[in-house]
């Protein structure tokens, strides 16, 4: 054994060889995988997705997102969820707004616990999740009698026209999600014709607020 | 039976880190995963992880200072105690077994001669003087979070998606939401722990930040009792000790160097595992033991 150490034969000095090499290897390989995740993860088309409060400057949330999952479990409502796979791979682990499961309050609790300020403080008077839009499958719109959104909408950003059928105003939506989360479109049938409910809260396209 | 205990402990202890995880999913309590356990405003956030925030943003974030002290002063004391105890990658390894040493507590006698036949492949691990490849890992993980913008470790992070796959299972029942994630999580876990037979030591780069910090770690090493163990004593080779740790660290090498031992995660498997009882965690190194 000692003397191994101290001259070393030809057995030795193979497998250290061997094993630089094979460090060397797994070392490399490392980097690679490294920089090729990054570099594919900076290509790879993103989606827009819905951020809880805070989180709107999609670059700057990714960038610090270390997908911990604090904000999602802290949330009393529910309505923060995970981004899975289908979202993007880059986007699976981070928190996504999910309006079918709960609406925002703006309560701030995620803000707080999120250690990297991943979500910043947010200003409750300006701060846009989405904003609410009406899809094909309204029953307002389609056999109307439905005003549940309308009343539900605390931020009076739907009104009803003379056909009774809601409008919404995008300067007041803040993209709660309390229209989605209490529409009763498909949600008796959300696997026969789909989940989409009549009125959806879908991300803005470009950055309204700074 | 005592080997049984350690193991049976950290098991114990990691799984008491999965049930945290749990209370925070059947309760809106935010605790989180252990990327960044917490209560309020105040969290235990990974290390890595808040480094590469930082380096992505570019941006300095002065509340992870203080997380970030804690880690430091965690190990000084106790070195790589996360990677050993709360780590939840320990749970599968043993589903990928190592190549050279697979040692059993009943096959003590077999797996030591075993151990002895793959002495050539002992001498060599460290006397080379290479540098663990993990490390070269965290360098390039850092790089390319900086060059990319965004957390890239955290993509593939082993503890990240053991737990987001907890995560995926428990929405899955609760709101029942199918997703491709819990098939390529375990996926991904599986290639990590397939490709980098020893990813703990080769490849963690987590691992490897936590033993650069190690370094200044001088307390609870592992010390061989020169007049008990079978080499040192009686000349009899046996290397079960270093076989049997994932760190590949060799006790009996006088020059178990200071880099080498930072390695070490204190999951006593080597204490458990040695025949003669030989090998210690001491709080305090005696003076005399100072190389």
């Amino acid at each position: 054994m000692k003397k191994n150490e101290l001259n070393p034969d030809k057995n030795t000095i193979r497998a250290s060889k061997n094993y630089q090499r094979r460090t060397f290897l797994s070392a490399s390989a490392g980097i690679v995988v490294m920089l090729g995740l990054g570099f594919v993860g900076m290509k790879s088309k993103k989606k827009k997705l819905l951020r809880p409060p805070g989180g709107q400057d999609e670059d700057s949330f990714m960038a610090r997102c270390i997908k911990c999952d604090r904000c999602r479990s802290v949330c009393p409502t529910s309505v923060i969820g995970v981004a899975s796979m289908e979202d993007g791979f880059m986007d699976a682990r981070t928190p996504i707004m999910k309006f079918h499961l709960g609406y925002c309050d703006f309560c701030n609790k995620c803000v707080e616990v999120c250690p990297t300020q991943a979500l910043e403080p947010f200003d409750k008077q300006t701060v846009k999740i989405g904003i609410a839009t009406l899809t094909d499958t309204c029953i307002a719109l389609n056999y109307g009698e439905c005003r549940l959104c309308f009343e539900a909408c605390e931020y009076k950003a739907i009104a009803l026209d003379e056909h009774k059928r809601p409008i919404i105003d995008a300067d007041k939506c803040n993209g709660c999600g309390v229209c989605e989360k209490i529409c009763p479109s498909l949600v008796l049938r959300s696997y026969a014709g789909g989940k989409m409910r009549g009125i959806e809260v879908r991300p803005i396209e470009k950055e309204v607020i700074v | 039976m005592k080997k049984m205990k350690t193991s049976t402990l950290r098991t114990l202890t990691i799984l008491a880190f999965v049930l945290l995880v749990v209370v925070g999913l059947a309760f809106h309590t935010g605790t989180g995963t252990i990327s960044a356990f917490g209560y309020k405003t105040i969290s235990a956030i990974c290390p890595l992880g808040s480094i590469e925030a930082q380096l992505a943003s570019k941006t300095f974030l002065p509340q992870v200072l203080i997380s970030l002290a804690v880690f430091v002063l965690i190990t000084t004391l106790l070195g790589r105690i996360f990677c050993a105890w709360a780590c939840p990658v320990p749970l599968f390894r043993k589903w990928f077994p190592k190549k050279s040493a697979k040692v059993n507590a009943g096959e003590k006698s077999s797996a030591l001669e075993q151990s002895v036949e793959h002495t050539h492949e002992n001498t060599v691990s460290k006397t080379s003087g290479t540098v663990d490849s993990s490390y070269y890992v965290l360098g390039g993980a850092l790089a390319s979070t900086f060059i990319f913008g965004f957390p890239v470790f955290c993509l593939i992070c082993p503890v990240g998606l053991t737990f987001a796959v907890l995560i995926g299972v428990w929405r899955l029942i609760q709101f029942n939401e199918p997703t491709w994630s819990l098939l390529i999580f375990p996926l991904i876990l599986i290639l990590e722990l397939v490709f980098y037979r020893y990813s703990c030591r080769k490849f963690c780069p987590l691992g490897a930040l936590i033993s650069l910090v190690s370094r200044l770690n001088i307390f609870v090493r592992p010390k061989i009792d020169q007049t008990k163990c079978m080499q040192t004593s009686k000349g009899i080779e046996c290397k079960l000790c270093k076989s049997v740790c994932n760190e590949a660290i060799d006790l009996h090498e006088k020059a178990a160097s200071s880099a080498q031992l930072s390695r070490c995660t204190k999951c006593r498997d080597c204490a458990d595992v040695c025949p003669m009882g030989a090998i210690k965690f001491p709080f305090f190194r005696k003076k005399n033991d100072k190389e």
